[in-house]
């Protein structure tokens, strides 16, 4: 597992082993795959796949533009970040992250780094409303773990520690 | 040099450009939507056929790859392929699927419209003509009972 810059220096994300692109890449191009959509929801006994398919079509154009917007305004990207739960909220360091924005069912997981950093793991459709009532969240879970894991092990501890790792 | 010039220094030659291909995502937009929805349409109609991509790719004379593609959402198809798509599947696609909709239906009009002009004929021969010139008297008093209320006005 490698780190890429994705967004200036501000927005990260993991690039994993076996996979072409970066997690946001990789997602990015998956919701906004109508074929993979179908196939998804399909699998997930979704009543109405094809309004199913337009919702996340149209999520993934909310996340493109909140993006762009706050890279445009020079905002921080703590504006589209909130605490993945509560108890990660008192974490000063490495705290659990999910991406939202209202009435879209797409996340994105992060870790942060600063105030202004983030380092995404990777991101599902939101099926269940706890994350391990779903394969596919539930497996988010576990990436997320690992990253912190990952990053501690590499003793990111603060952020020059983080910038420390990504330059070796 | 600093832990982040040298980590910045790095990135600038790994960098993946993500933020590009979102924006080139976003200037893209109405055509990619297009593509979504021909998509959309494509994988509805298979659906309702009972077909796999597989079927549609032998019927398209292409490799599954290509289907896999279209239904993606994400091609910028060229009219031989919208067209293909088109006339296989039945579906809208291109503008030429309305117009020659609308000309069948303006075939049809015209065989109706010879039917009952056929049939006017006919009737007008058995009735010796007598409604039609009764209407059209009425019609031709009311038109200048109207005219002189106008001009006396």
């Amino acid at each position: 597992m490698e780190i890429v810059p994705i967004f200036e220096e501000k927005l990260f994300s993991f690039h994993y082993e076996n996979e072409r692109d970066n997690e946001f890449d990789r997602l990015m191009e998956l919701w906004t795959d109508a074929g993979f959509l179908q196939g998804y929801a399909k699998k997930n006994s979704i009543k109405n796949v094809y309004g199913f398919i337009e919702d996340i079509l149209q999520n993934a154009e909310e996340i493109q533009d909140y993006l762009d917007n706050l890279n445009q305004n020079k905002s921080p990207y703590g504006f589209y970040f909130e605490p993945l739960q509560e108890s990660e909220r008192k974490k000063q360091i490495l705290s659990f992250q999910k991406g939202k924005i209202k009435k879209n069912q797409l996340r994105l997981y992060a870790i942060k780094i600063d105030d202004d950093c983030f380092v995404i793991t990777g991101g599902a459709i939101k099926m269940s409303q706890r994350m391990d009532e779903h394969p596919d969240t539930a497996k988010e879970l576990v990436k997320l773990n690992d990253a912190r894991k990952y990053l501690k092990t590499n003793g990111v501890t603060d952020i020059d520690s983080f910038y420390e790792l990504l330059s070796e | 040099m600093t832990n982040k010039e040298k980590f910045l220094a790095l990135v600038a030659k790994e960098t993946p450009n993500s933020l590009e291909k979102n924006k080139v995502r976003i200037k893209n937009r109405a055509m990619l939507r297009e593509s979504q929805q021909i998509a959309i349409k494509v994988l509805k109609k298979l659906d309702d056929l009972g077909w796999s991509q597989k079927d549609l790719a032998k019927e398209m004379d292409v490799a599954p790859q290509q289907v896999t593609k279209i239904v993606s959402g994400k091609e910028n198809l060229t009219i031989e392929t919208q067209l293909k798509l088109q006339n296989i599947l039945d579906i809208p696609v291109l503008a030429s699927y309305y117009e020659n909709k609308g000309n069948e239906s303006g075939q049809w009009v015209l065989i109706i419209d010879k039917k009952v002009e056929r049939f006017a004929t006919a009737t007008n021969l058995v009735m010796g003509g007598y409604k039609s010139e009764t209407i059209s008297k009425k019609v031709e008093r009311q038109f200048y009972k109207k005219e002189s209320y106008q001009m006396a006005g």
